[in-house]
């Protein structure tokens, strides 16, 4: 076999571990990143079909917050359009939210009471400044002890699928706290050669660092000896090479983190904790070949529907992502219910009902190019907000990044970068550079 | 009814309410703790019984650390006598405990095995330098993955039913190791107060009255007043009367239960009554208390069992303070800790099997010594009122109340310090909320 | 006489410690010895035999009285109470 030596090696080029192996490889680590896949960018990423640039999972990126500064910092490309303000459509009306007291204006719309939104927003300010309240109920389950009014809990409801991709009565209340006093981005936009496009300049700045970033090549084992990580075997085409590396880091998922190392290598209580935590969460999303943009606002949060909560047009921002003269419209829903089993067929159904009873026209004006239903293993998130696991596993340098392992309080692209970035810290704190 | 207003009104005096006061009032705000029984000090104070200075509750104290620094900060005389020698009984063997390599000593006379040692040792070190175990197993759990060896086994046994009041095999795994790693950053040294705790407690109390400070006793709170979920002060009975105390701030040392009791379960919200529901479980023991005329330990003053069925630890005060005995006499206390710290509780068992414990281990308590007192220890007055790993936030969810104790402590701490340092982040978190005499 | 509440009693032992006539033991559970209990309670009434009944509670004052009342008032559960015979 043959034989290589790294400081580090970066399992998976999702956008958890291109931040990692970035930031590594501009510090001076000697980094190689591994993919499976012929494309990078896992589910931050782009598929060419029929002339559009379809996503690989995420529907809009953020602007103005980590990931533009992790970009910054390595000196990668970061080319986003702004979408100008996203939209909320309330009971048939679409508002445009004051960047402050967004949350209160919504709430103060939708109640049309002063004193009941009024009793709703104070309870969520003392949760803010005083005390979170207790992760033992659900967010909805705290939020009826304020209100019975089914508008309000519709409203949150929609607002808390789109971001945390969980329902209300699925999130601690405590992570719904956490989530609002986490910096959150100022903007949302889109890439207007796709999100591959971005994590290309990533590659780009990590090759300029002396870093390797290798794709069809799959990891078959993390290599462990007393509780300690050596290595990583990876397979390409036929060849399989052992890499010797200090600090492994796997952007697989950690249950594929588990398997990879052997599970005889964890201890009781971490794959106990693992089993009990980790829940991924699902989502329905659809993505549409129009002839006319059929809304207004590139982004525009639906708190009506059943299913549906966010609907995106980037071709409004970038048209570039289309064939001339047609546009991408995108939808996103989770069901009702993040646990197994699923209904494929009930989601489809109620998703498109949604888009149908939302967007006059949608049958004459629409070609459903795509529908996919992520769970599992290549889900929205690997596990619930407020279900991750610590970036840390019990053995000794082997970490893990994305979405699996998100900071308490953090969603979105940036919960894969911050995890990235606390991965970064503690190797910095750990050893130096070529310190094998 | 009379009415008083105060910044802080802490109700209880036990050490973690009294850290808090002692703190604030330090601090110049103006404050009140309230007790309810006629002395001071809960669970960490003294009771005269045939010319005996018994402990209510705890007994050794750190001669250095959390306690020291609060009472000098405070500017409270902190008497202090260290025990000669602390040792662990393994294999009938009384094996010091060292500050440098203790913990291994231990371990080595326990197995007999350098390699059993190392890859213990080497865990513990991995848990403590890369990253704590889950707290989703129990320490003995995860030990045994290490080490199936009994007399191991024991070692921890001993040292966490002696300090923490549980068994190891109820003890969360990443807790052991966050405590471990607290206690061996500082030299751990104990010892007695050579009048008795509640002589510690009064001259923290002293030096609080010094600084403007009051204390009632003989006072019991009977409602804490809630409008519009804000705490705004305290309802009392004094021997005398009703009085109504307005306050900014209240803090509770009775315990998470009974300040829901107190402020009315109406007023908090259903996430925390179920987390606390969930989260308590207080931890039960039994002291004895012996007398002899000659000291019954040979060895030690303060010894750790490790192979016997209940009982942890014994102690013998007088020897660092005979002052706690009449002249002459001998005390030695001993504690001992349910199979599982759950009732229903079978007391009379119990306490047949602790002093088991003591006639097969200590050769002269038989002929020697005569039970002075037995105390047991549970539910609404307990050894610990939570375990470690089970403990509530300080706040709760009315705004301005606030608990203290051995239910709320901060994660990796036991004993003594664990309710100082809850006092101690409540205290923290008032100042950056109010600054005294805002009322 | 006091009486114990065993559901409350967790067995501390405060009370005997503080009772002056030795009428308690704790073993896991306390028992009260009814004679020096009595003993002391009924030394009350001797004291103040001629005290109308509607004044009782006035007796039971502490100030007032020599019944010392240290076992109830040191009892951290709340576990004992008065009971007349």
């Amino acid at each position: 076999m043959k034989r290589e030596n790294y400081d580090v090696v970066v399992i998976g080029s999702g956008i958890g571990g291109m931040c990692a192996a970035a930031l590594l490889t501009q510090e001076g680590y000697k980094t190689l990143v591994v993919e499976r896949l012929p494309r990078i960018g896992g589910r931050f990423s782009t598929i060419k079909y029929k002339g559009f640039k379809l996503t690989t999972g995420a529907m809009v990126v953020e602007i103005g917050g980590f990931i533009e500064q992790i970009f910054g910092r390595v000196g990668a490309k970061f080319e986003v359009h702004p979408v100008a303000s996203p939209r909320y459509r309330i009971e048939g009306k679409e508002y445009e939210l004051p960047r402050k007291g967004g949350l209160r204006t919504i709430v103060s719309l939708v109640s049309g009471n002063e004193r009941e939104s009024e009793g709703v927003m104070s309870a969520i300010k003392r949760g803010l400044s005083w005390q979170k309240p207790s992760d033992s109920i659900s967010f909805r389950e705290w939020l009826l002890q304020y209100t019975q009014n089914e508008r309000i809990l519709k409203t949150f409801w929609a607002l808390i699928t789109a971001v945390q991709a969980v329902n209300d009565h699925e999130l601690p209340t405590g992570e719904f706290f956490r989530y609002l006093q986490v910096p959150r981005p100022p903007n949302y936009g889109f890439a207007p050669r796709g999100n591959l496009a971005l994590m290309e300049s990533l590659a780009e700045a990590i090759q300029a660092n002396h870093g390797e970033v290798r794709t069809r090549c799959l990891a078959k084992q993390i290599i462990v000896t007393d509780g300690m990580v050596r290595g990583v075997i990876i397979q390409k085409d036929k060849d399989e090479t052992q890499i010797a590396a200090k600090v492994v880091i796997s952007n697989a998922g950690p249950r594929k983190t588990v398997e990879l190392a052997g599970r005889e290598n964890f201890d009781k209580g971490y794959l106990k904790q693992l089993n009990e935590t980790i829940r991924p969460a699902p989502i329905f999303w659809v993505q549409a070949a129009t002839d006319r943009p059929l809304v207004e606002c590139p982004m525009l949060y639906l708190t009506g529907a059943r299913r549906v909560n966010l609907v995106v047009c980037p071709t409004l921002v970038c048209p570039e992502l289309a064939p001339h003269g047609k546009h991408l419209l995108m939808s996103g829903g989770a069901p009702d219910s993040s646990l197994p089993p699923y209904d494929f067929e009930k989601e489809k159904k109620l998703n498109i009902q949604d888009l149908r009873d939302n967007f006059p026209g949608f049958d004459e004006h629409t070609e459903i190019l795509v529908a996919s239903y992520f769970r599992e293993d290549w889900p929205t998130y690997h596990s619930w907000p407020g279900y991750d696991l610590s970036q840390k596993t019990p053995i000794e340098n082997l970490y893990n990044v994305g979405d699996g392992v998100k900071p308490p309080g953090w969603s979105g692209l940036r919960a894969c970068a911050q995890s990235a970035r606390l991965v970064v810290e503690d190797i910095r704190g750990r050893f130096k550079p070529g310190e094998a | 009814m009379k009415q008083e207003v105060y910044d802080v009104v802490v109700i209880g005096s036990g050490i973690g309410g009294m850290s808090a006061a002692s703190l604030l009032t330090h601090e110049g705000y103006r404050t009140l703790v309230v007790e309810r029984l006629p002395q001071i000090g809960g669970r960490f104070s003294t009771v005269e019984y045939k010319g005996f200075k018994l402990p209510t509750g705890a007994l050794e104290v750190e001669a250095m650390g959390l306690i020291a620094e609060l009472y000098s900060e405070v500017g409270a005389g902190f008497e202090v006598r260290p025990l000669a020698k602390l040792c662990y009984r393994i294999g009938g063997e009384d094996v010091p405990m060292l500050y440098k390599g203790g913990l291994r000593a231990l371990l080595l006379t326990a197995s007999e095995d350098e390699e059993v040692t190392g890859r213990v040792m080497a865990a513990l070190k991995r848990g403590m330098g890369w990253e704590e175990p889950s707290n989703s197993i129990s320490f003995r759990e995860w030990l045994s993955e290490y080490s199936s060896n009994e007399k191991v086994l024991g070692v921890f046994q001993g040292m966490i039913a002696s300090f923490m009041g549980i068994n190891a095999y109820e003890l969360p795994a990443g807790e052991f190791i966050r405590w471990l790693k607290i206690t061996r950053s500082y030299p751990a040294i104990y010892g007695h107060a050579p009048k008795g705790n509640l002589a510690l407690m009064e001259s923290l109390a002293k030096a609080m009255r010094a600084q403007g400070g009051e204390i009632w006793t003989r006072c019991e709170t009977k409602q804490i007043l809630v409008t519009d979920e804000v705490a705004r002060g305290v309802v009392v009975q004094t021997d005398k009367d009703e009085m109504e105390i307005a306050s900014r701030v209240v803090i509770s040392n009775a315990g998470p239960q009974k300040t829901v009791e107190l402020a009315g379960s109406e007023n908090f919200d259903k996430g925390y009554l179920k987390q606390m529901k969930e989260s308590l479980r207080p931890a039960s023991s039994i002291m004895i208390h012996t007398v002899s005329d000659r000291p019954l330990l040979e060895h030690a003053d303060s010894l750790i069992l490790t192979e016997a069925r209940r009982v942890n630890w014994i102690a013998c005060p007088t020897e660092a303070c005979p002052e706690l005995a009449p002249p002459g006499k001998h005390l030695m206390v001993s504690y001992s800790t349910p199979a599982f710290n759950f009732p229903p509780y079978d007391f009379a068992q119990e306490i047949a099997w602790h002093l088991q414990d003591l006639k097969e281990n200590i050769p002269r308590f038989g002929s020697e010594g005569d039970i002075l007192a037995v105390n047991c220890f549970h539910g609404e007055w307990p050894a610990f009122r939570t375990w470690l790993g089970y403990d509530l936030p300080q706040k709760t969810p009315i705004e301005n109340l606030y608990n203290v104790g051995d239910a709320v402590k901060p994660s990796g701490r036991t004993g003594l310090p664990a309710s100082v340092a809850s006092g101690r982040m409540v205290v923290e978190d008032v100042k950056s909320r109010i600054k005294p005499g805002e009322a | 006489m006091v009486v114990v509440d065993e559901e409350r009693c967790v067995g501390c032992g405060r009370c005997m410690a503080f009772c002056p006539r030795e009428a308690l033991w704790a073993w896991g559970r306390v028992r009260v010895d009814t004679r020096k209990c009595s003993e002391c309670f009924g030394g009350v009434y001797q004291f103040e035999q001629n005290a109308p009944l509607q004044n009782r509670e006035s007796l039971l004052d502490t100030v007032a009285t020599s019944w010392t009342r240290l076992c109830l008032i040191n009892c951290p559960v709340g576990a004992l109470r008065v009971e007349e015979e």
